[in-house]
């Protein structure tokens, strides 16, 4: 094989294994810190949250209503990278180790 | 664009003042996450179904949530009942030092709780059984081998939730409090020079962490020293065999 047929063929398949649980647990805590540029004013979920509460002087309500749209996204997120992780391991499809 | 030094070293002393209440929050947060996460550790390894629900409820929250989300909740939220600040809680409430120290500890616990959950599983099986062989209750055993032995398995990744927590506690900026982030953007709408201050605050929270690091490999090296001790087999032993050696 030439070397970038040994990296698509070997190496990457089996680095992308073994990276997966690391790389799901590090976009959770990204789609976690996206909360941070409501501090800047964009108009993300946090930010309209924040302007719900401020408007209809409900703030317990649309706060906890962020968190469970936050905590869907992240089960979300739990299951597909779970999904991925067992689509990458031959094992798991049914491979004989 | 003109950089001016000065401006850090002026304001150094109110920059340092932040710094304080930074490390009180920690501090503090710290203590309390670590007294609230081991009772979380100890039912979330439990064998009853029952028991291991409630701090995964709890963990799934806190972990599956922004920080930010979580401070707002207590801060904004609880005024929204009458009941509550009817009551004597709204003392702390009312209150953002405590609404932030509130938040960070329950936080700290969840990702505390769960560090905890792997150091215990990840005692080798054998010195349970040990324990158990020698006739040790269930209490004796978790005061015994269990918390001791993920104490010193729970170091290095207890170093880093702390770091990690270092840097969440500049959220409290957000709900009006004076620490080092806070004090770093009052000083920046006095002076207008908000790359001179934050490079500074950057700078603090460095060292800070820098400092943590520091001791957490202290800590580590004299409780975990038998992982580093060279083990030293008689002359007598290897003469009679010498793949004793190793």
């Amino acid at each position: 094989m030439t070397r970038p047929q040994t990296f698509f063929r070997i190496i990457l398949p089996q680095v992308w294994r073994l990276a997966l649980p690391g790389l799901g647990n590090l976009f959770q805590v990204l789609l976690k810190d996206t909360a941070l540029v409501s501090v800047v004013g964009l108009d993300e979920l946090m930010r309209q949250a924040y302007v719900a509460s401020g408007s209809t002087k409900e703030p317990f309500t649309f706060y906890m209503a962020a968190a469970f749209i936050y905590l869907g996204l992240t089960a979300l997120a739990t299951i597909a990278t779970m999904l991925m992780e067992r689509a990458s391991n031959p094992v798991s499809r049914g491979a004989r180790a | 664009m003109s950089w001016d030094w000065s401006v850090i070293l002026k304001y150094l002393p109110r920059l340092l003042e932040g710094t304080w209440l930074t490390l009180e929050l920690v501090a503090i947060s710290g203590l309390i996450g670590i007294i609230l996460a081991l009772p979380l550790a100890l039912m979330r390894v439990s064998a009853s179904p029952w028991v291991r629900a409630f701090p995964f409820a709890y963990i799934f929250f806190f972990r599956g949530t922004p920080l930010l989300v979580q401070i707002f909740l207590i801060y904004y939220g609880a005024s929204q009942f009458e009941a509550v600040k009817q009551s004597v809680l709204w003392n702390v409430l009312s209150q953002p030092y405590w609404c932030a120290i509130i938040a960070f500890s329950m936080n700290t616990a969840a990702y505390s709780a769960e560090l905890i959950r792997g150091a215990i599983q990840a005692i080798p099986r054998g010195e349970i059984e040990a324990a158990e062989a020698l006739g040790m209750s269930k209490p004796l055993q978790v005061r015994r081998i269990v918390l001791p032995r993920a104490f010193g398995i729970v170091l290095p990744a207890y170093g880093n939730e702390l770091i990690l927590m270092l840097k969440g506690s500049s959220l409290a900026s957000t709900i009006t409090l004076l620490d080092l982030t806070g004090m770093a953007r009052t000083i920046i709408a006095r002076t207008y020079t908000p790359l001179e201050i934050f490079l500074a605050a950057g700078v603090i929270y460095l060292l800070i962490s820098g400092a943590f690091i520091g001791c957490f490999r202290l800590l580590e090296s004299r409780l975990n020293r038998y992982q580093y001790y060279r083990h030293q087999v008689p002359a007598e032993l290897t003469k009679i065999d010498p793949r004793l050696q190793d």
